[in-house]
């Protein structure tokens, strides 16, 4: 292991032993750091997250090997996450100006993109179908609502099953994961 | 940390779309790494923006917002294709789950559905969807054996009115129209060839078990074999319908 290899390891179990100091299971609250940091940079940068979120852990995992004293770690890792974002955003800014490209996106309905779009329906189509009848009834309903009949609808929804609203929301995300997993590999996608 | 409140949909969707102030942003990032539950709230906030932005549902503003600060991400555009894919779905579910809501309840049994190639996913949703919105919203029916039609509310912006599919019974029907509020006055309208013809006006919201709607009978005359427009519109405003559904009489 080269002296680079050897400094990261050193911090990250640094980083693990201090997470253990709140829960028993260092790996799991590592995972569920690492979840909120996505989500959060997700917010703002979402085509960088990944990248962005592994900025934030490492450096939350040099601080810890470097003794500092990090009383709230989630607190800690969200300073450092602000200051990230701020660095990359200062970074697509000056890219922007170099490039002088426009930010928004194209349409994406454009007749070129027709073609994909029935793809991606055929293609749920066949990922629904994946599903269990009672699990496609509870997605799509889930899902079959707007506005203001949308919470209601969901509500509703657990109630009939007995539910809440959290587990059943929980549940639904999950089995939309799925899908919108499946979709992807259909249509030979990174991620959805 | 201290105690904060629970952030409403819309916080969270115009934090997605990065149009909250700094102070109310800087707070949800406190709660979203505290919070146990706000990830996943987040994440169907997330989920239902892109729905709404697949069927054109936002605001102009939004618009802009989502293009600028979600699709930056081809992840993120991919979520979008899928969510058009949903809407598609949906549109199919909606249409027969428009028919299927106004299904007449002294004809149950003899309503056939009017596209052979639905989806199962459209059959499903249906099933639901009629389990919980009609069972348990719907008003009782009128003693009458008039044919009863329940018009649910749609809250879909930008998207276009639902088609409700009727038999060409040459009978009059009976219908149950929701309303979003109770303390105003309605009227019904039937349009026909851009010609509008009123089935009633001044209406009174009545309220059965949650569900707020106003009545009316509609003369046969009225909806002969064809395409019309059905028309909610508030008596205090009545330049917009509130309201609009398609209504196809017969085979189109």
């Amino acid at each position: 292991m080269n002296p680079g290899a050897a400094t990261a390891a050193g911090a990250f179990d640094a980083l693990l032993r201090r997470l253990a100091a709140d829960d028993g299971d260092p790996a799991r609250a590592y995972e569920r750091l690492r979840e909120r940091l996505l989500a959060l940079l997700r917010v703002y940068l979402p085509a960088e997250a990944e990248a962005l979120a592994d900025v934030v852990l490492d450096r939350l995992a040099k601080r810890a090997s470097e003794g500092v004293v990090i009383d709230d770690v989630r607190s800690y890792a969200l300073g450092i996450a602000r200051l990230v974002l701020q660095e990359a955003r200062l970074r697509a800014s000056r890219r922007r100006e170099a490039e002088d490209d426009p930010t928004l996106q194209p349409d994406p309905d454009a007749s070129a993109e027709n073609e994909e779009a029935e793809r991606a329906l055929h293609g749920l189509h066949a990922c629904l179908d994946t599903l269990d009848a009672a699990s496609r009834a509870m997605i799509l309903a889930y899902y079959g609502a707007d506005g203001g009949a949308r919470i209601r609808l969901r509500q509703q929804l657990a109630q009939a099953q007995g539910s809440t609203l959290n587990a059943l929301r929980n549940r639904a995300l999950r089995l939309r994961a799925r899908i919108e997993e499946c979709l992807r590999e259909r249509l030979g996608r990174r991620s959805l | 940390m201290p105690a904060v409140t629970e952030p409403s949909d819309d916080a969270l969707r115009q934090w997605l779309l990065q149009r909250l102030p700094p102070a109310e942003a800087a707070v949800l990032e406190e709660q979203l790494m505290h919070d146990d539950g706000l990830p996943d709230r987040l994440r169907e906030a997330e989920t239902d923006l892109f729905d709404d932005a697949a069927r054109g549902a936002l605001s102009a503003e939004e618009a802009q917002a989502f293009h600028a600060h979600r699709l930056a991400d081809p992840a993120q555009r991919d979520r979008l294709r899928a969510a058009r894919a949903w809407a598609r779905v949906r549109e199919a579910a909606a249409g027969e789950g428009a028919a299927q809501d106004f299904v007449p309840r002294t004809a149950v049994h003899t309503w056939r559905r009017s596209r052979a190639a639905l989806a199962a996913a459209a059959c499903v949703i249906v099933a639901v969807l009629a389990a919980i919105v009609w069972n348990v919203l719907a008003p009782s029916p009128p003693s009458s054996t008039i044919p009863t039609y329940s018009l649910l509310a749609s809250t879909q912006r930008g998207s276009g009115p639902r088609t409700l599919r009727l038999p060409a019974s040459g009978d009059a029907v009976h219908l149950q129209v929701e309303v979003t509020d109770t303390t105003h006055r309605y009227q019904l309208f039937v349009e026909t060839d851009g010609r509008r013809r009123q089935i009633a006006g001044d209406l009174t919201p009545l309220r059965v078990r949650g569900y707020d709607y106003v009545e009316a009978n509609v003369d046969a005359a009225l909806l002969a074999s064809g395409r019309h427009r059905l028309l909610l519109v508030d008596a205090s405003n009545s330049a917009e319908p509130e309201q609009a559904w398609e209504v196809q009489v017969g085979e189109p």
